[in-house]
């Protein structure tokens, strides 16, 4: 038996027109804007990959980073020593990144809230400061990439991946046995177990699939950026980014992630074009944190169902002392 | 009758508290067998140790003649024994149907499934009626019977019941203890683990009386019933 929802033809048919819009988006945009959208997909396929861990299965990571980096580095390494095409070395990236993965969450999975979520960070911090000194990663001097100037390629291998992760979290995390699975682990681990529920394979799988799309995308944005360092993608504000960005967007949906990125990526370019390098982002996206978690807890995602006109629920829940009446 | 699981020695440590100081008991197939005990007795210990959820440090639980001491408690549960926990571990955003379906995953008589799913469904018809429901948004009531109903999802033939009149009214109480004497009635193992020990002696064939972790009586049910010890310390004696 398995639950079956499935998307209205409405739906269908605005996802179909977004396709293809975005498909001819770099045959009319600027090369500017165009770096901005191939941004914003990497970001987006970054926080889907996040969502599956830490909205889909419950595990807040802040160590995402170095699955991201560790991704980055190893395709890196891969294209300048070994000379691999670069597809062959995403997808090696990706393999080893999952398989490091599986190792690193069997010990770290056995924690659980907020002692994963340091764990994990306490984990990327390692990786940074080993890449830092190993001589085969270029240490602090960083790894520089063969350059390859073709916007257009960039931008349709960061929509593909989004693409992927995204179809990925809509097949096996929401639609999916597989999917109410990972739920029930972040609902109640031990009733799960108790239903005959291999808890310990269900958690590894996730954490592993979730990493190995951060590894794929790290890969790719090494060879888009063309120069990498250990702060540049080991650093703790990619994982942190990740984190709000879902936080943002909606926790534990497939359209929260996607919103979210959209909103963080974007706002972060219009500031940094406004003001330059400066801390204010950091101060706005504090505040607008806040917010969103005292007024939207759902996120962003929750403003939707106000406009598909569920007003009520949400403005009783804004205003609790108001009567019916008045509403 | 045949004995389905026997307990031996069963020591439970938690840190330095000593939780369980080896007890030892079985249950026979088709019983509906009741620990009794105050809080902190090491009731709820005991039910976990023998689902897995805490590694005893030492003695042995068989089921059916396996030893399941230290099994992981995803297997001990795909052989037919289901623990439904405490609190009644609700996966609460999932619907009442997902809670169901999911417990079926680990079985392999897939045609049964259905049948079982229809089965569940008559003995509880409020579940039907809130299908599609978070299970977060049941009663306490429904939501105990949603626990009991998901543990027959998953095929088993004994169930292990950890307090299932926690926080219930008395009439919902009631209503639990017919649904399980129904049960035990289709061929269920029970093993109920109460507070409440006048309705649990008036439904369970034995019983066992645990004290500071230890068995400090055991029998037939309607004899520890007149037992002047129990009256006094467990039914509020007379």
């Amino acid at each position: 038996m398995s639950i079956s929802k499935s998307f209205s033809p409405v739906k269908l048919i605005i996802l179909f027109l977004s396709m293809v819009v975005l498909c001819c988006l770099p045959f009319v945009v600027s090369s500017f804007v165009l770096r901005i959208a191939t941004g914003i997909m990497m970001w987006i396929g970054l926080a889907l990959s996040w969502n599956m861990l830490g909205g889909y299965m419950g595990y807040i990571s802040f160590g995402h980073g170095a699955s991201f980096g560790l991704g980055a580095y190893i395709a890196g390494m891969l294209m300048t020593q070994l000379h691999l095409p670069f597809f062959v070395s995403l997808l090696i990236a990706g393999i080893l990144t999952y398989i490091f993965a599986a190792l690193v969450g069997y010990p770290t999975l056995r924690l659980s809230g907020s002692y994963f979520a340091i764990g994990t960070w306490a984990f990327a911090e390692m990786m940074r400061q080993l890449v830092l000194v190993l001589t085969i990663t270029g240490g602090p001097e960083g790894l520089r990439l063969p350059p390859m100037l073709n916007d257009n390629f960039f931008y349709f291998v960061m929509f593909g991946l989004a693409l992927l992760v995204f179809m990925v979290a809509y097949l096996f995390f929401e639609h999916s046995d597989f999917g109410l699975k990972v739920k029930a682990v972040r609902e109640e681990e031990t009733a799960a177990r108790t239903l005959g529920l291999n808890t310990t394979w269900v958690k590894n799988q996730v954490f592993a699939l979730s990493s190995m799309f951060a590894g794929i995308i790290g890969g790719a944005f090494a060879y888009w950026i063309t120069f990498i360092h250990p702060d540049s993608v080991l650093g703790p504000l990619i994982a942190d980014q990740m984190v709000i960005m879902v936080l943002l967007g909606g926790i534990g949906t497939l359209f929260g992630p996607v919103i979210g990125a959209i909103v963080l990526y974007v706002g972060n370019q219009y500031m940094l074009v406004m003001w330059g390098q400066s801390s204010a982002y950091l101060i706005i996206l504090g505040l607008a944190i806040c917010l969103v978690i005292l007024f939207l807890p759902e996120g962003l995602m929750s403003l939707l169902r106000i406009l598909r006109g569920r007003r009520r629920g949400i403005i009783k829940r804004l205003l609790p002392g108001m009567k019916k009446s008045n509403i | 009758m045949t004995k389905i699981m026997e307990v031996e020695d069963l020591e439970v440590v938690y840190g330095v508290i000593k939780a369980l100081q080896g007890i030892s008991f079985y249950i026979d197939e088709g019983e509906i067998v009741t620990i009794i005990g105050a809080n902190g007795a090491g009731k709820s210990s005991t039910l976990r140790a023998i689902s897995g959820m805490v590694r005893p440090s030492s003695g042995k639980v068989r089921f059916k003649n396996k030893d399941i001491t230290n099994s992981p408690s995803h297997l001990i549960a795909r052989q037919g024994l289901s623990h439904v926990p405490e609190g009644r571990g609700m996966l609460t955003k999932l619907t009442v149907e997902e809670n169901l379906i999911l417990a079926t995953y680990n079985r392999k008589d897939h045609a049964k499934v259905k049948e079982d799913m229809e089965e569940v469904y008559k003995q509880f018809p409020r579940l039907s009626e809130r299908k599609k429901q978070a299970s977060g948004n049941l009663s306490g009531g429904e939501q105990q019977m949603l626990a009991i109903g998901r543990a027959l999802m998953t095929g088993a033939d004994t169930l292990l019941l950890d307090e299932p009149s926690m926080g219930l009214a008395p009439l919902i109480v009631k209503e639990i203890f017919e649904v399980i004497k129904r049960l035990n009635q289709a061929g269920k193992t029970i093993l109920l683990v109460e507070q409440n020990a006048m309705t649990a002696l008036n439904t369970a064939h034995r019983a066992y009386i645990l004290e500071n972790g230890a068995v400090l009586k055991s029998g037939l049910a309607a004899d520890l019933i007149s037992d002047p010890e129990v009256k006094a310390a467990y039914l509020g004696g007379h």
